[in-house]
C-alpha cells in the first residue's frame, strides 16, 4: 500500500491493513480500544507483554499526538502511523519532547517502518494500566 | 425578604434545569442564594420546581422568561419526528410549546405557525402590554399555584416565604444581536417600561428585573454599550440579569473582558445591580469586594453553564471531566491525570489534597489512598452506532459523575468565599502563579485565560 492509495482507502482502512502488518510481525494487536474517555486506534502487545498505543492518521499528525499523549500514563509506549517514510522536521520535533515514536511506511517496499524502541520509559499510572487492561481483558487478551 | 438579598454582595446563584439535580441543589443549599429556573423548564415540569423551591430548599428563585427565544429561527427549538405519512417532520419541544401556551398571545401564534416574532409584530402598543401581562403572570403565578395545591404553603407562610412567589418577576426581552440590535433594544425599552407598570400595579410587594441579553461582538462597541447602559439605566428596574451569548470566560479575548468590565461599571455608575447569568470565575471575582462589586452575582449550572450560546447546540459524548481548582475550569480526565501524575501530585493522598485539592469530596474519594483519584475518571464501556458502524466508549459511571459534581459544588463554595474575602492583588497575583505553575503541561492555550483575567483584573 502506497501513500496515495492509503489516502484513497480512507482512514479506517489504513488502520486495518497497520494492524494486519502489525499482527503478522507477531504483536498481538485490538483495535478500538476504550481508555478513560477516548479509544485507542491499536493497542500491540509484543510477546513480552509490553503495550503500544498507536494511533492512526492519513494526514492530522497534529490531533494524532494530541490523542496519543494521553495514552502515556497507560501504556509502555505511545505512538502515530502515518503513511509517509519519516515525520516531517516539526513533527519529529514535538513527537521527541513528548515522547512518542513515529510509525512510517518504506516508500519502496510498503511495508510497515517500526521504531526499533517505541517505549517511552516514562511513568504510567496503576490505574490507567488497569483500566487499559481491563478493556483488553473484554477482547480476549489476557497477561 | 426581597431587601435582604438585594442588599447582599457577591450573590451565588445556581440553575436548576433537569430533575435530577434537585439532590443537589438541596444538600448544598448553604452554599448559594439564589436558584434560576429557564421558563421552559417550569412550562414543563412545574411540579418539580414547586416541590424544590417550596419544600427541599426553601430558596429564592427567579424564571428566566426566555423570550427570546421567539425571536430564533424555530428550528432551533423544534425536535424531529416523522407525520403520518412517515416523512421527516419539526414540531415544536415539548417544553417550548407549554412555554409559548403559557404565554399566549402573538408569541404562541407565531410559534405554532412556526414562525419567529419580528418587531413589526410588537408595533402596537397593545400587543407589548399583552406580551408583558402574560409573560409576568406565568412567572408569578405557574409555581405559586402547584406550590400551593402541594399544601406546603403554609409552611412557607410560616417562614416568611412569599409561597412559592420568585423572588423577583423578570420583563420579557429579545436578544441584541450585532448589527440588529436598535430595534429590538427600542422593544426591549417598551417592554421594561410596561412590566414596571403592570408589576407595580398587580403585582407591588414585587421587584423588577431586566434581561439583557447580547452579542460578544456589542462589548466592544463603545456606541452600543452607552445606547445599551442608557435604557437600562432608565428603566427603574431592580436588577439586570446580564447573559453574553456564548461567551466563555476561558476563551475571550482581552477586548471582550475589557468590554464587559466597561459595560458594568456603566450599569454600576448607573446603581444597578448585575447578575451574570452565565459566568465563572472571572465573574465571580468581578463580584466581589476586590472588585468593588462590578457584578452583584453569578449563576452557574450543575458543572456546566458557565457560558451558553443563544443558539443551542447538541450535548455530545458524556465525557468525565475534574475541576482543577488552580485553573479554575474543567479539564478532560486523562489530560487531569496525565499532567497531575507528571508534577508527582499522585504520589500521595496528601500531596494531592495540598497541591491539586482538598475539598471534602477529595477527601472522602481519596480516603488517604492517592491511586482512588482514578475514581472521577471510572467508566463503562457503551457500544453505540456512528457513521454507520458499531463504536464502544467508555461513559461516566454514576458515581463518576457524582464525585465530580460534588467537587465542582464545593470549589464554587470555596471560590465564592474567596472572592468575598481576599484582596484582588492576592487574586491576580494567584491567577498568574497558577499560569507559570501549570503552563508546561496544558501549553500555553491551557492557561492563557488565566493571564487574561489577571490582565484585565490588574487594569480595574
Amino acid at each position: 500500500m502506497g501513500q496515495v492509495a492509503a489516502a484513497t482507502m480512507g482512514e479506517e482502512a489504513f488502520a486495518a491493513w497497520v494492524e494486519s502488518q502489525l499482527s503478522e510481525a507477531g504483536w498481538q494487536v485490538f483495535a478500538e480500544v476504550p481508555l478513560m474517555n477516548r479509544r485507542i486506534d491499536l493497542v500491540a502487545v509484543d510477546p513480552d507483554g509490553r503495550m503500544l498505543a498507536i494511533e492512526v492518521k492519513l494526514t492530522n499528525w497534529r490531533r494524532a499526538i494530541a490523542q496519543a499523549r494521553e495514552h502515556r500514563i497507560a501504556c509502555d509506549g505511545v505512538a502515530v502511523c502515518l503513511p509517509r517514510p519519516a515525520p516531517t522536521s516539526s513533527m519529529k520535533e514535538v513527537l521527541t519532547s513528548e515522547g512518542i515514536a513515529f510509525i512510517g511506511m518504506e516508500a519502496e517496499s510498503e511495508l510497515l517502518r517500526m521504531p526499533p524502541h517505541p517505549w517511552h520509559g516514562q511513568r504510567k499510572w496503576s490505574v490507567a494500566v488497569g483500566w487499559l487492561e481491563r478493556s483488553l481483558g473484554a477482547r480476549g487478551w489476557a497477561r | 425578604m426581597n431587601d435582604a438579598l438585594l442588599g447582599q454582595d457577591a450573590i451565588h446563584a445556581v440553575r436548576f434545569s433537569v430533575a435530577s439535580e434537585s439532590k443537589y441543589l438541596a444538600e448544598y443549599r448553604d452554599d448559594y442564594q439564589l436558584i434560576v429556573v429557564n421558563a421552559n423548564i417550569v412550562a414543563h415540569m412545574p411540579g418539580a420546581v414547586a416541590k424544590l423551591v417550596g419544600e427541599r430548599t426553601i430558596k429564592p428563585y427567579i424564571v428566566d422568561p426566555q423570550t427570546y427565544a421567539f425571536q430564533q429561527d424555530p428550528f432551533y427549538v423544534c425536535r424531529e419526528t416523522v407525520d403520518e405519512l412517515g416523512r421527516p417532520a419539526f414540531v415544536l419541544k415539548k417544553s417550548v410549546q407549554k412555554m409559548a401556551t403559557g404565554y399566549g398571545g402573538v408569541l404562541l401564534d407565531r410559534m405554532a405557525a412556526l414562525q419567529a416574532v419580528t418587531p413589526e409584530d410588537l408595533s402596537d402598543p397593545g400587543a407589548v402590554v399583552e406580551v408583558c401581562a402574560n409573560v409576568l403572570r406565568f412567572q408569578a403565578e405557574t409555581v405559586e399555584t402547584r406550590v400551593r395545591s402541594e399544601g406546603v404553603s403554609e409552611y412557607l407562610d410560616f417562614v416568611n416565604v412569599n409561597a412559592g412567589r420568585p423572588y423577583a418577576l423578570v420583563a420579557p426581552y429579545f436578544y441584541l444581536e450585532a448589527g440588529a440590535w436598535r430595534e429590538w433594544l427600542d422593544l426591549n425599552s417598551r417592554f421594561l417600561e410596561c412590566s414596571r407598570n403592570q408589576v407595580d400595579e398587580a403585582y407591588p410587594e414585587s421587584v423588577l428585573f431586566a434581561e439583557l441579553v447580547l452579542s460578544a461582538d456589542l462589548l466592544a462597541d463603545p456606541d452600543a454599550r452607552d445606547a445599551i447602559r442608557s435604557v437600562y439605566a432608565e428603566a427603574s428596574c431592580d436588577a439586570v440579569l446580564l447573559w453574553v451569548d456564548d461567551m466563555s470566560e476561558h476563551e475571550a479575548t482581552p477586548q471582550v473582558l475589557n468590554g464587559l468590565v466597561s459595560l458594568l461599571r456603566g450599569l454600576k455608575a448607573a446603581d444597578l445591580r448585575v447578575l451574570n447569568l452565565y459566568g465563572g470565575y472571572f465573574s465571580e471575582v468581578l463580584a466581589g469586594s476586590g472588585a468593588s462589586n462590578l457584578l452583584w452575582g453569578v449563576c452557574h449550572g450543575m458543572e456546566y453553564g458557565e457560558d451558553r450560546g443563544v443558539v443551542p447546540v447538541g450535548g455530545g459524548i458524556p465525557m468525565a471531566k475534574y475541576y482543577l481548582p488552580a485553573l479554575h475550569r474543567r479539564v478532560r480526565y486523562p489530560e487531569a491525570a496525565r499532567v497531575l501524575l507528571a508534577k508527582g501530585y499522585l504520589d500521595s493522598a496528601s500531596m494531592f489534597h495540598a497541591e491539586v485539592c482538598g475539598c471534602g469530596t477529595c477527601r472522602q474519594v481519596l480516603n488517604g489512598v492517592a491511586e482512588n483519584f482514578g475514581k472521577f475518571g471510572e467508566g463503562e464501556p457503551v457500544r453505540f452506532r456512528r457513521r454507520g458502524s458499531i463504536v464502544e466508549l467508555n461513559y461516566p459511571t454514576s458515581e463518576t459523575k457524582d464525585i465530580c459534581l460534588r467537587h465542582y459544588l464545593n470549589r464554587k463554595r470555596i471560590e465564592f468565599e474567596t472572592v468575598r474575602n481576599a484582596g484582588l492583588d492576592q487574586i491576580v497575583s494567584e491567577l498568574r502563579a497558577a499560569s507559570s505553575m501549570y503552563g508546561s503541561d496544558f501549553g500555553s492555550r491551557g492557561v492563557v485565560h488565566l493571564r487574561t483575567w489577571a490582565d484585565a483584573l490588574d487594569a480595574l
